[in-house]
């Protein structure tokens, strides 16, 4: 694989690698990609109050094209605001350092790191609307059911707890709870481990 | 000591011509450039005198004789012409072939190809260390098994099967065995006598001949027919027609002499040079995993993954000192990280983090310790930037993390 001198050079001398302490709440840490794919990205942003992005470090378990894209995304956010950072597209990423298409998906996991790191921030800052917290879950297989056989509602199920969860999560977090959250997270929960029992995994209801 | 960089350490993808065997080619280009086909003239005769003397070094290094010795243009063409054309032959005998998983890619697709046509075709499965047992055979074979294709020594991880059991289990059936020997030759001993097999694929650029030759072992006895791939002057008794590639030969020929007369001395001296880099590694970083057998292994490959670095990232980290390669997807055209770790159920994310290293016959030790101490550096500064080792460290099962795949 033949590489652009930017990607060389960004593989050879990576901009601000490192980490910052997830549970501040001036952080915001997008963690993307899977091991079994072959590259994980952890991008944090450290964002002041008037939503400006100070500071950024990545961590990248990937290829070189995958280490210079998250290296790139860490220089080309700091001093922008969030909503601006959030516009940060693959293909800027890519026609940059010049990757080959088999490599487009390095830039993709760039923007979607950027992405899921403000996700982060506004999340611990309570600036997102229910819907947004719903709509990020995505179709959920724990991964204790690898190897399981899982049928499109089995899926739905465990998606509906995730999201009865992270919604539980959310409002507790600003103080927002309310009793229909954790009614519905015991009714997800209920239907979730019925699809548990049916595939032979533990339960998660401690009852 | 000082070492000369770029280290090559690939040698199971190729090797180095060795100078002695480039000494023999140099008369055929511009001496002896007869046809050996050419039977009236003395340029023909002294081109066929070397392609029978280099037929009898091939078949000494086997335990072979002269007449089962077909040359052709690399082992890929050697194991389409031995699984293709034993299964067109014995074709009303029955239609089913037993392979593994893991075979190289040449066994697979020659395969595939004759299941498009209507064979049948048994795919085994390695055990976690890359091994195939006898019984597996045995187990597999049907009334209508024609074939079975299991190779000596594995390109990638270099698990050696236990060729002399199984071919006493096909011999015993009467189906016929093809063997893919390519980095079995000339490294561990190999005889067609005793491991009883019928068809052997052998590769000279692998052993420090030349590209683009190579030869296929046809037992004699009992005779194995084939239905030839190429059709022609009826060159190699009708076998593979097409002027015989004398040059190559003659590089073919002389690597197996020196092979045949070097292979005790030098399986010791790779052996050592391959549990040196290991351990070294070993000593130097943690989390440093064996992929294939220990105890059945090639003496020059050593197949390791370092566990939450990717392969590709690695090479390139190195590639200016060291020729190595990975089973990283990202190394591949088809974006699908190595077939035969998966198929030895490594995980995805340890054949992504998988690195080879093939140590050959013109490698020293201070190239080892060279190359394992700019390793473990490099895997050390990776790992400094790998989000999967900072979680590692924290104490986080990578398996209970709800991954995003993309």
């Amino acid at each position: 694989m033949a590489y652009s001198d930017k990607v060389i050079e960004h593989y050879q001398h990576p901009r601000n690698v490192g980490s910052f302490d997830k549970s501040d709440p001036s952080v915001g840490t997008g963690l993307v990609g899977a091991p079994a794919c072959g590259d994980v990205m952890k991008l944090q942003l450290k964002i002041n109050d008037a939503g400006v992005i100070e500071d950024a470090k990545f961590k990248t378990f990937g290829c070189g094209s995958a280490i210079a894209s998250s290296s790139l995304v860490t220089e080309w956010v700091k001093g922008k605001s969030i909503d601006q950072a959030g516009t940060i597209k693959n293909s800027d990423i890519a026609e940059e350092l010049a990757l080959p298409p088999v490599k487009i998906h390095c830039s993709v996991l760039a923007e979607d790191a950027v992405k899921a790191a403000i996700f982060d921030f506004r999340f611990k800052k309570g600036l997102l609307s229910d819907i947004d917290v719903e709509g990020s879950v995505p179709a959920t297989r724990p991964p204790t059911a690898e190897g399981a056989e899982l049928t499109s509602e089995d899926i739905t199920a465990f998606t509906e707890e995730a999201k009865a969860e992270k919604m539980l999560t959310y409002h507790r977090l600003h103080g927002r709870v309310v009793d229909a959250d954790a009614a519905r997270l015991r009714t997800a929960r209920a239907a979730a481990d019925q699809v548990r029992a049916r595939h032979g995994l533990a339960l998660k209801e401690v009852a | 000591m000082t070492v000369q960089t770029p280290i090559y350490l690939d040698n199971q993808a190729t090797t180095a011509v060795d100078p002695r065997v480039l000494e023999a080619m140099l008369p055929t280009f511009t001496k002896v450039y007869g046809n050996a086909a050419s039977r009236n003239h003395s340029f023909g005769w002294e081109a066929e005198q070397l392609v029978e003397k280099a037929r009898a070094q091939i078949a000494s290094l086997i335990g072979a004789s002269l007449k089962e010795i077909v040359f052709t243009s690399g082992a890929t063409e050697s194991s389409n012409l031995a699984i293709k054309g034993a299964a067109h032959f014995y074709r009303e005998k029955g239609k089913h072939i037993v392979t593994s998983r893991i075979e190289h890619k040449a066994t697979l697709d020659s395969c595939r190809a004759l299941e498009v046509e209507g064979f049948e075709v048994t795919y085994l499965s390695p055990d976690k260390e890359g091994l195939h047992s006898a019984e597996q055979v045995k187990a597999a074979l049907r009334p209508d098994t024609v074939l079975v294709s299991l190779m000596a020594a594995n390109n990638e991880i270099g698990t050696l099967n236990p060729v002399e059991e199984i071919g006493a289990v096909t011999r015993a059936r009467g189906v016929l065995f093809h063997c893919d020997a390519v980095q079995a030759l000339g490294k561990i001993p190999f005889d067609v006598e005793k491991a009883n097999v019928d068809l052997v694929s052998i590769s000279a650029h692998k052993i420090y001949g030349p590209k683009g030759v190579g030869a296929l072992y046809v037992r004699r006895k009992p005779r194995v027919r084939l239905t030839p791939l190429i059709d022609g002057g009826g060159h190699e008794r009708g076998l593979r027609s097409g002027t015989l590639n004398v040059s190559g030969i003659v590089g073919l020929g002389a690597a197996c002499e020196i092979a045949e007369r070097e292979l005790p001395e030098e399986s010791r001296r790779l052996t050592a040079l391959r549990d040196r880099l290991l351990a070294r590694l070993r000593a130097a970083i943690p989390q440093v995993h064996l992929n294939g057998s220990r105890e059945h292994r090639l003496p020059g490959n050593l197949n390791v993954s370092f566990a939450c670095v990717e392969g590709e990232a690695m090479l390139m980290s190195i590639n200016q000192e060291v020729a190595c390669s990975s089973g990283s997807a990202c190394t591949s055209a088809s974006l699908e990280p190595s077939y035969v770790l998966r198929a030895l159920g490594v995980g995805d994310d340890m054949a992504h983090s998988s690195i080879r290293f093939g140590i050959g016959r013109f490698n020293t030790e201070e190239e080892i310790d060279y190359v394992a101490a700019l390793v473990a550096k490099s895997v050390t500064r990776l790992r400094d930037m790998s989000p999967l080792w900072e979680m590692v460290q924290e104490g986080v099962d990578l398996k209970s993390v709800q991954w995003t795949p993309h």
